[in-house]
């Protein structure tokens, strides 16, 4: 598979660590409870088509990126870093 | 002799001597081995798999089942290697396979006797009871009568290269359609790779007779391949076999380099892998003939239609002197006109409804006759014949295509399984695409490689289509022979039989997949290329469904084997992986140093000194020598990252349990990191070398992982803090010195910094210089005694180590390793790698303190679940033995006394013991359920691996100055 | 520098580049535009925010990744990593990385064949031409590859895989036949 890094353009997916889906959001602050830590940190969706992933270029430009993969067939829509995506 | 005296595309200047299981014999350059062997009128050449019934030559390609030999010997030998494509070289050395004694007379033919049994999902049935009889006498059994040939068990000789292409046509198959293709799009001045396993370019216009613009095809390949090879953007690769297909359209290949040569060259590898990336793929692969199921369709003497054609045509060769041919397609008969061309007698032409010219007989071969083949049955007739070819129609080679995800689909028209919607980026031609004449393939390689160009923006240059003569391609289906006599084999290699088919339908197995486990049909070497699609339509008959509806099986990489160690390149002994080693490395080694790996790393594991006699020896010595005098321990290996920016406390804060934005500039605090599900990650200290500047340590282990993990907090969780990070592990080499008399010889290396504990107290750190370069120096200790870590850039680490060495000679400054380094931190109890093992809680660690109640970190929430702080959870501890001497082992469980060794009495496990010259006996840490409140109490540690069982009294972990005050010293 | 190839040509020279003053820069938060000018100003050098390679003089800046650049001098000093801290003071963050690369210069008509027998990027000229950086991995050891010339190649590699990249360049010369000409940084 090859990975369009935003910075370093194609890559093959070997040079990527794989994280996984992008969607959940740290539930930041001191108040936060335990509950919405676990539902944060455990429950995951078994999509079955578009996913937003993190990806890391672990051995290219060390930057943490956004890939938006099909599960079916591995299709890669494209790709942000993921410091832009939060923006 | 079975030459034929003239024609061919062999060099009859170039004579080639080889051997057949022993016997010498003679060939030309341009022969495989299996035409050489026809030449030299071979005839036998293997035995089945499970039947072991002699076994002839049946194809001329990569989807032979039959003539699998053993390619040389010794090291060098590569068993079920297909003599269809092994390319004839001097010296070649070959041997029969799956026969014993001899390939003639072979004991094990008895199995074809005992066939009632060896029936589909005969393993299954036959060898489930009694259980225990399957391992000792069953399976030795059947590996000895059922097999292909055996591994040498010798480490490989040759070595493998790998390479890497890119274009933006990859084309696959170097026949009439690729050929086209490749020629199209290179005029264009397209980036071109084609890839062609032949040895020779031209596919099936090597074997078959045709004109191209007027001129024989073989004048046409010649002068495309010279144009190809003047092109500059073009690349050919011969004897490079595509073997899958990847996403994103990747593709994996092997290169045969010097696999035609008797012995590489030196320093040559024996194959090359290449990995490709092309922007757009045209298949072009062809198509494998099918073989008709009628009884005896194995004998020896029974080829495929297009074998015998490219055997005469190609390879100049004889098969037979009388040909019979049954043909499914309208390529009988111009394999009849090739063979009286080259003057062999062809003495029937049989199609089921009698079509053809004038001499056609109507009618089915129901049987064969004869130890290699004398005779066939048409309609209860005999005719002699020493060779019968097959044309059972074609299937289009499309497998790489599958391995994308392409579902084929049966196209009635040609009786064939097709693909309609090739995968995004590639596209089919000729015989693949299921155009199987020659004028189709012409076509569809300039028109597929014209669509390619426009879909890359590139203008294609408008060239003549070629001349073809056309050729009738008719096909017609017989997927079972009424009538017939003797077995009749749907997959050779595996023996999989026309009845077999029918008893695995009876039984129930009903779908392609549950049909390919239980007879195993395609599931041989050559992955049922030949007889997959026979099989199918027999189950669809059985069934009454029409071919097609259930679909087929899908193909997976590798679509031919490939020997592992073209995937493992030069990656092999102590190459397998790279090794990272460290400045001090040499001097290491040049002092006695035995290493050890940790990752990727070489560390010193200890130092041995002449005299001694064994590792405990060494390590007793170095840690006793850090508690009574000074010793230097080279700590490079751990992970360091900078933190730098006006936020760079802030991060840190939220990385750490403890807090360390109130870390004043020129202290070093230690820290412990955790997941964010409340386990602990790593530990490590940072120290503040300014205002908006930290350096941290991680783990040597988890170096990586904590890089990755601060990355993601600044990317991901918090980019809006204004923080860099980077890892200076390789920047800096440092060195850990420790012992009573460490501040005397940290005092000599740096005469100019106060280190009075006044100035430089426990935990200080500082910027400094060493010989006028930079260095950094920091008062940590691992060790429990006085101690400093000393860094400096890598490019002075070996003069580091030398310089410590040398200041402290006059007090026997004493090189230590891990081992002496883990005995002083168990001493310690100071947790490392075993304690963190992921599985562990800052409370197990009895760290519960350190999690900040102040600030919002990593892992804060979920840390406090009830669960994650039970005391009853195993918590660290120490363990002594009871009685003096008695060694206590890692990995041993604790269990309370009196209790029976098993599972539902375990309270805890030893995580890390040693040899402690402090204690002068085996000492041990171990997490043990509620702990600390059981000091005093004894224990069980036992060990079923190692069969030991101590009984260990609980303490605490700290076994050596437990008041900490050597190291403030 | 690199030595003139032997007469024969056709091989790969290969020279270690010693001296060299390496430094990852880092922009700081929303400091991209003002370090760019703040090393115009300083270096006379045109920034570049991406896989490039910015500077032809003494002091040049390869983009290895998104706001970030290993910067390298030619003839540093030991300290020359604080003083560029000094220079960028505000808009980056400086990391002395002088010890942490070795770095070869790899030459001649076989080193970009070479180069891509290791790395699965593609290295044609219009892919990659004069300048362009791309961080990667060659046999299983992260790289940074700068096209520095046609034929002309600095490969970096952190300083403890320097044994384990050189066996590689080794065994694929030998394996593609390619004399390997070695020399030392003076020629
Ligand atoms: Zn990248």
């Amino acid at each position: 598979m090859r990975i369009p890094c935003p910075y370093c353009g194609e890559r093959d997916a070997h040079e990527f660590v794989y994280r996984g889906d992008a969607a959940p959001q740290r539930p930041d602050g001191a108040e936060a409870n335990e509950a919405a830590f676990a539902d944060y940190v455990y429950p995951r969706a078994n999509v079955a088509g578009a996913m937003h992933e993190h990806w890391y270029h672990a051995q290219g430009c060390r930057t943490w990126i956004v890939v938006e993969r099909d599960t079916r067939s591995h299709a890669i829509a494209g790709a942000t870093l993921a410091r832009e995506a939060k923006r | 002799m079975s030459r034929l005296a003239a024609g061919g595309s062999i060099d009859r200047r170039q004579p080639l001597a080889f051997t057949f299981d022993g016997k010498s014999y003679q060939g030309f350059a341009g022969d495989t081995l299996a035409s050489a062997l026809i030449a030299n009128d071979v005839r036998l050449v293997g035995r089945s798999f499970k039947y072991h019934r002699p076994r002839g030559i049946l194809t001329a390609g990569a989807e032979e089942p039959n003539a699998l030999v053993t390619l040389r010997s010794g090291a060098r030998a590569e068993p079920n290697s297909k003599a269809t494509t092994v390319e004839l070289y001097d010296g070649l050395e070959a041997a029969s396979q799956n026969r014993w004694p001899s390939l003639g007379f072979d004991m094990m033919a008895v199995n074809g006797l005992l066939s009632p049994i060896f029936v589909a999902g005969f393993y299954y049935k036959t060898f489930m009871w009694p259980r225990r009889f399957w391992e000792r006498l069953y399976e030795p059994l059947i590996r000895r009568a059922a097999g292909l040939g055996a591994l040498s068990g010798l480490p490989d000789p040759d070595s493998y290269d790998r390479d890497h292409a890119f274009c933006d046509l990859l084309v696959i198959g170097a026949g009439p359609a690729g050929l086209m293709a490749a020629l199209t799009a290179g005029r264009a001045g397209a980036r071109v790779l084609i890839v062609e396993e032949d040895f020779a370019l031209g596919g099936r216009l090597l074997a078959e007779r045709h004109e191209i613009d007027g001129q024989p095809a073989a004048d046409w390949v010649a002068a495309v391949a010279a144009e190809l090879a003047s092109l500059p953007t073009v690349r050919v690769l011969k004897r490079t076999t595509l073997f899958g297909g990847y996403d994103s359209c990747t593709f994996g290949a092997v290169e045969k380099v010097a696999d035609h040569l008797v012995t590489p060259a030196a320093g040559q590898p024996r194959q090359r892998l290449w990995k490709i990336a092309a922007k757009r793929t045209i298949l072009a692969t062809g198509a494998v003939e099918r073989p008709i199921s009628f009884g005896g369709n194995d004998r020896p003497g029974v080829m495929q239609a297009s074998a015998v054609e490219a055997y005469v045509n190609r390879f100049a060769t004889a098969p037979g002197k009388r040909i019979a041919i049954f043909a499914l397609t309208a390529s009988g008969l111009r394999l009849a006109r090739a063979l009286k061309a080259a003057g062999i007698e062809v003495p029937a032409i049989v199609t089921p409804d009698g079509t053809g010219d004038g001499s056609t007989i109507a009618g089915m071969v129901t049987a064969t006759h004869g130890k290699t083949l004398r005779s066939i049955e048409v309609s209860g007739r005999r005719i002699e014949a020493d060779i019968l070819a097959m044309a059972g129609g074609w299937n289009p080679a499309i497998g790489i295509a599958s391995h994308l995800g392409a579902r084929p689909v049966w196209d009635d028209a040609i009786h064939a399984f097709v693909l309609k919607t090739p995968p995004a980026g590639m596209a089919l031609a000729g015989a693949a695409a299921g155009h199987f004449s020659l004028g189709e393939a012409i076509d569809d390689g300039l028109r597929e490689a014209q669509a390619a160009l426009a879909d890359l923006g590139m203008p294609a240059t408008v060239g003549a289509r070629p001349a073809t003569s056309d050729d009738p391609a008719g096909v017609g289906t017989l997927w079972s022979v009424p009538g017939s006599k003797g077995k009749a084999f749907v997959d050779f290699q595996h023996d999989v039989t026309v009845d077999d088919i029918a008893l695995a339908e009876r039984e129930g197995f009903r779908s392609v997949e549950h049909l390919k486990r239980y007879t195993t049909l395609g599931m041989a070497t050559d992955q049922g290329k030949a007889g997959q699609v026979n099989g199918q339509a027999l189950l669809a008959a059985a069934t009454a469904t029409a071919m097609g509806e259930k679909g087929t099986v899908i193909a997976r990489p590798p679509d031919r084997p490939v020997a592992i160690g073209a995937f493992a390149g030069a990656h092999t002994a102590a190459h397998f992986r790279p090794v990272r080693l460290t400045a001090g490395h040499a001097w290491a080694a040049e002092n006695g140093a035995s290493f050890v790996d940790t990752g990727q790393w070489k560390r010193a594991q200890w130092f041995t000194r002449p005299g001694e006699s064994d590792w405990l020896e060494s390590v007793t010595r170095e840690a006793r020598a850090v508690r009574t005098g000074v010793g230097i321990c080279d700590v490079s290996t751990l992970g360091k990252i900078e933190v730098a920016g006006p936020d760079a406390a802030t991060l840190l804060d939220r990385l750490y349990t403890n807090m360390m934005s109130t870390l004043p500039v020129g202290k070093a605090r230690y820290g412990l990191m955790l997941r964010e599900d409340g386990f602990v990650f790593d530990d490590g200290t940072a120290a503040r070398l300014a205002d908006d500047r930290y350096v941290i340590s991680t783990t040597t282990a988890n170096a990586a992982r904590v890089m990755q993990h601060v990355d993601y907090c600044r990317h991901v969780l918090w980019p809006e803090l204004d923080a860099q990070a980077v890892s200076v592990t390789e920047q800096w080499a440092q060195v850990a010195v420790a012992g009573p008399n460490a501040r005397v010889l940290m005092q000599r290396l740096l005469p100019d910094m106060d280190l009075s504990n006044e100035a430089f107290p426990f935990m200080a750190s500082a910027q400094c210089r060493w010989r006028d370069g930079p260095a950094r120096l920091f008062r940590l200790s691992f060790s429990g005694e006085l101690a400093y870590e000393i860094a400096v850039p890598a490019d002075r680490g070996a003069a580091l180590m030398r310089a410590l060495t040398e200041a402290g000679r006059s007090f026997g400054v004493t090189p230590y390793g891990t081992e002496a380094l883990g005995v002083l931190r168990i001493e310690k109890g100071h947790p490392a790698g075993n304690e963190l093992n992921g599985q562990t809680t800052a409370h197990d660690l009895g760290m519960g303190r350190m999690l900040s109640a102040r600030k919002d970190f990593i892992g804060r929430a979920l840390a406090g679940r009830a669960a994650l702080t039970d005391p009853m959870r195993p918590t660290l501890v120490g363990l002594k033995p009871v009685r003096p001497g008695e060694r206590v082992r890692g990995g041993a469980h604790l269990l309370p006394l009196g209790a029976a060794a098993r599972a539902e009495h375990d309270q805890g496990y030893v995580t890390s013991a040693c040899f402690s010259p402090v204690v002068d006996g085996w000492i041990a840490l171990g997490l043990l359920a509620n702990g600390p409140s059981r000091i005093g109490e004894r224990v069980r540690a036992v060990s079923p691996v190692r069969g030991t069982d101590v009984e260990v009294e609980v303490c605490s972990p700290i076994f050596f100055d437990p008041e900490g005050v050597r190291l403030r010293g | 520098m690199v030595g003139a190839l032997p007469a024969a040509g056709g091989g790969l020279a290969v020279s270690e580049r010693g001296d060299l003053g390496i430094a990852t820069i880092m922009a700081r938060a929303s400091s991209t535009a003002a370090l760019a000018q703040r090393v115009a100003e300083r270096f006379g050098i045109a920034l570049i925010d991406g896989p490039i390679l910015s500077g032809a003089g003494a002091v040049r800046f390869a983009g290895t990744g998104p706001g970030s650049w290993l910067s390298f001098c030619e003839g540093a000093d030991p300290f020359w990593a604080c003083s560029m801290a000094v220079q960028l003071d505000g808009v980056a963050s400086v990391f002395d990385q002088s010890s942490g690369y070795a770095v070869l210069r790899l030459g001649g008509a076989e080193a970009m064949p070479m180069l891509q027998s290791g790395a699965f990027i593609d290295l044609h000229a219009d892919a990659f031409p004069v300048g362009a950086v791309a961080v990667t991995v060659i046999a299983h050891v992260g790289a940074i590859l700068i096209r520095v010339g046609e034929a002309q190649f600095d490969v970096a590699v952190f300083r403890s895989f320097a044994g384990s990249f050189w066996h590689w360049l080794a065994t694929s010369a030998a394996a593609r036949g390619v004399p390997l000409h070695r020399f030392s940084e003076d020629g």
